[in-house]
């Protein structure tokens, strides 16, 4: 027969061949169109949905409490941006005694809006000059003294006070009850005489702790007052100090850091086969399947809170390699020959094996959420940790045996089968020691060892061979400090 | 409803138009998947993945072409990726020493003395590989070079498979003729 003829006998029976569908295939496929209705995949499968639910929970509370502790932050620094108005002026002013009228001062600069400062206005809205000292020229006053930490707030009003009511200058009496804001550049001053006065108050150290030492030792103040109904003016030939800034303490140390951690790692995969039923099915398990060296990788969102502590969740991704090399050995064929009368003339026998060698792959995509207590030694950081990890999606591909002991396409999807695995592993144990070392105040590298166990096994609960996986590995990764953008 | 009333309603995701065509056309579906599976329990699978897909990718039926023929080669292509994981390279299920370019003498009538179901059986027998490609060319039409380029081999090893399929195929009809003399 010639293959054409042959071809077109196969065809035309096959063409007419129907298969008998039973009435469970429609119902598969109908649960099977709802789950990809649902969400696109898995979701808010019922087994999966507390899981997620509980993940999605965590992830607010730690999404919520960092941006309420970012908002803190910038109430801070808007009150930083208000007291960084509120400025002390101190500068060096040379008066002319000839020149009747205010070239300058810097008492403009003085905000009205800090009561405080008004404080030291008020108490210093008369004081008395020494009129012998007219013969000196030089005046010094406040030059900028801009507060750059919104914490000093608290120590403010002591200090105003303090500065106030230690400035002796003895005799001489001046009058700045206008001196807050510009409208103190209207004031006319009259200069009957110029007076030096040196103000010496160790207590301004104490309280302007971290300012320039030497803006003490520059207040060198000379006035020039003259006292007319109640109204003083001052006439001046000012040359301002340059601007120091008095750097405040900071209050904020204790303010907790964020993270966030990018990691890859390298795992041994220890392999636990159990078989209630058939011991020949986990033998052959055995001996078809090699554990391979396994992968995982992910990011994770890390919040420090206390002193030590800190709270990390995250997305990991993690692959599982093994091995399935099948070798069927002693597959007789026995070939009869015949002539064209059909006779048989000759039978002989071959003898062959069937091989199959394939990768399986078992990934699951999982929520990993742990708490940590960290040390330090030196410049390394050590936290060890310990949580959860929930699964989300567990997906396979590969070939395992089947109950006959012949290979076959791991499929999750078909249900109905004894041998299939869960989609879902559900929960498990993570543990891990993290050494964290510093690479400049944005990045630090990390590696950290680390294992997992899944409490419930991969397999459902209707098959008589059961398999868990446990996992130990290396983690190297690089962790991101939210905080310091700017560095 | 006729087939365009019930693709219009298939587009629109509707459950009753769903149904009528899988019980339109699951039947001959079912056996274009016996065809391509190992057993009756693979082609179950392939035949649930198949209607799946049928039923998300509905919009994209052009109207070019018969809408069971659509239906047809997505089955195939989903029988196809189901096996996909095999390479020829790893599995050899007869020592290659055997002659298979040997000349079977057969009689027309032999081969049409047998069942559907037993020409079925045969060629579930068939090599994953001798089997697929068999299908392909034989029944579906395929060209070795299109063979060659869904699953990314070489159109030798496509002919040289067919033939190696063809011949075993027909030994196998050569024995059952005899177990039946």
């Amino acid at each position: 027969m010639k293959n054409k003829l042959f071809d077109d006998l196969i065809k035309q029976q096959m063409l007419q061949i129907d298969g008998e569908v039973s009435d469970d295939v429609w119902n598969k496929i109908s649960a099977k169109k709802e789950n990809k209705k649902r969400f696109g995949f898995w979701f808010f499968n019922s087994s999966n949905r507390n899981f997620i639910l509980i993940g999605i929970v965590a992830l607010s509370i730690v999404l919520g409490y960092t941006i309420f502790s970012k908002n803190n932050a910038d109430i801070s620094s808007s009150s930083k941006a208000n007291h960084s108005n509120n400025e002390i002026v101190v500068s060096t002013i040379q008066s002319k005694n000839e020149s009747p009228d205010i070239q300058n001062t810097d008492a403009k600069n003085i905000n009205d809006e800090t009561n405080n400062i008004g404080a030291i206005e008020n108490n210093n809205s008369e004081l008395k000059s020494n009129n012998e000292n007219n013969n000196n020229n030089k005046t010094n006053s406040f030059s900028n003294l801009s507060r750059t930490n919104p914490n000093v707030t608290s120590k403010k009003p002591k200090a105003s006070s303090q500065l106030s009511n230690n400035q002796n200058l003895n005799d001489d009496k001046i009058d700045l009850s206008k001196s807050n804001g510009p409208k103190s550049k209207n004031n006319k001053f009259k200069s009957n005489a110029q007076k030096k006065v040196n103000i010496q108050n160790a207590e301004i150290d104490e309280v302007l702790d971290d300012a320039d030492v030497q803006l003490k030792n520059n207040i060198d103040f000379q006035a020039v007052l003259l006292k007319k109904s109640n109204l003083i003016s001052l006439k001046f030939n000012a040359k301002p100090l340059p601007k120091l800034t008095i750097p405040c303490p900071d209050f904020n140390n204790n303010e907790n850091t964020s993270y966030l951690d990018f990691y890859s790692s390298v795992d041994y995969i220890n392999r636990q086969f159990s078989d209630s039923a058939n011991s020949i099915y986990l033998k052959n398990r055995n001996e078809v399947t090699k554990s391979q060296l396994s992968f995982s990788a992910g990011l994770r969102y890390l919040k420090e809170f206390g002193s030590r502590f800190n709270f990390s969740a995250g997305l990991n991704y993690s692959q599982i390699n093994e091995q399935f090399k099948f070798s069927k050995g002693n597959i007789i064929q026995i070939i009869y020959v015949t002539n064209a009368s059909g006779d048989t003339v000759d039978i002989y026998q071959t003898e062959s094996t069937r091989y199959k060698k394939t990768y399986n792959k078992y990934r699951t995509i999982d929520l990993p959420i742990s708490i940590g207590y960290g040390w330090k030694k030196n410049d390394w950081d050590f936290v060890a940790n310990a949580g959860v990890v929930m699964n989300i999606i567990s997906f396979y591909k590969g070939d395992i045996l089947n109950s006959d002991l012949q290979p076959i396409t791991m499929n999750a999807s078909a249900l109905s089968k004894a041998y299939q695995l869960k989609t879902n592993i559900g929960l498990g144990f993570i543990g891990s020691l993290s050494i964290v070392h510093p690479i400049n105040n944005k990045f630090s590298v990390f590696t950290e060892p680390y294992f997992r166990y899944n409490f419930s096994l991969m397999n459902k609960e209707t098959t008589h061979f059961k398999q868990r996986f446990t996992t130990a590995g290396l983690r190297l990764g690089v962790r991101m400090n939210l905080k310091n953008k700017n560095q | 409803m006729t087939e365009q009333q019930l693709i219009k309603g298939c587009v629109r995701q509707e459950h009753v138009a769903q149904k009528s065509v899988f019980d339109l056309y699951s039947k001959r579906m079912m056996g274009v998947c016996l065809r391509y599976a190992r057993n009756e329990v693979d082609a179950e699978e392939i035949l649930i993945e198949a209607f799946c897909k049928v039923f998300e990718k509905i919009h994209q039926f052009k109207h070019e072409g018969s809408f069971e023929g659509w239906i047809r080669k997505i089955v195939v292509n989903v029988a196809l990726k189901k096996y996909s994981l095999i390479r020829f390279t790893y599995e050899k299920s007869f020592n290659d020493e055997a002659n298979y370019e040997e000349n079977y003498f057969y009689e027309e009538d032999s081969l049409s003395a047998l069942g559907e179901k037993e020409i079925l059986a045969l060629i579930n027998n068939l090599p994953d590989g001798y089997r697929l490609i068999f299908n392909l060319y034989v029944i579906e039409g395929y060209k070795h070079n299109e063979i060659a380029d869904l699953l990314k081999i070489n159109s030798g090893t496509s002919r040289s498979q067919l033939a190696k399929a063809r011949n075993m195929l027909q030994k196998q009809i050569l024995e059952m003729n005899k177990e039946v003399i």
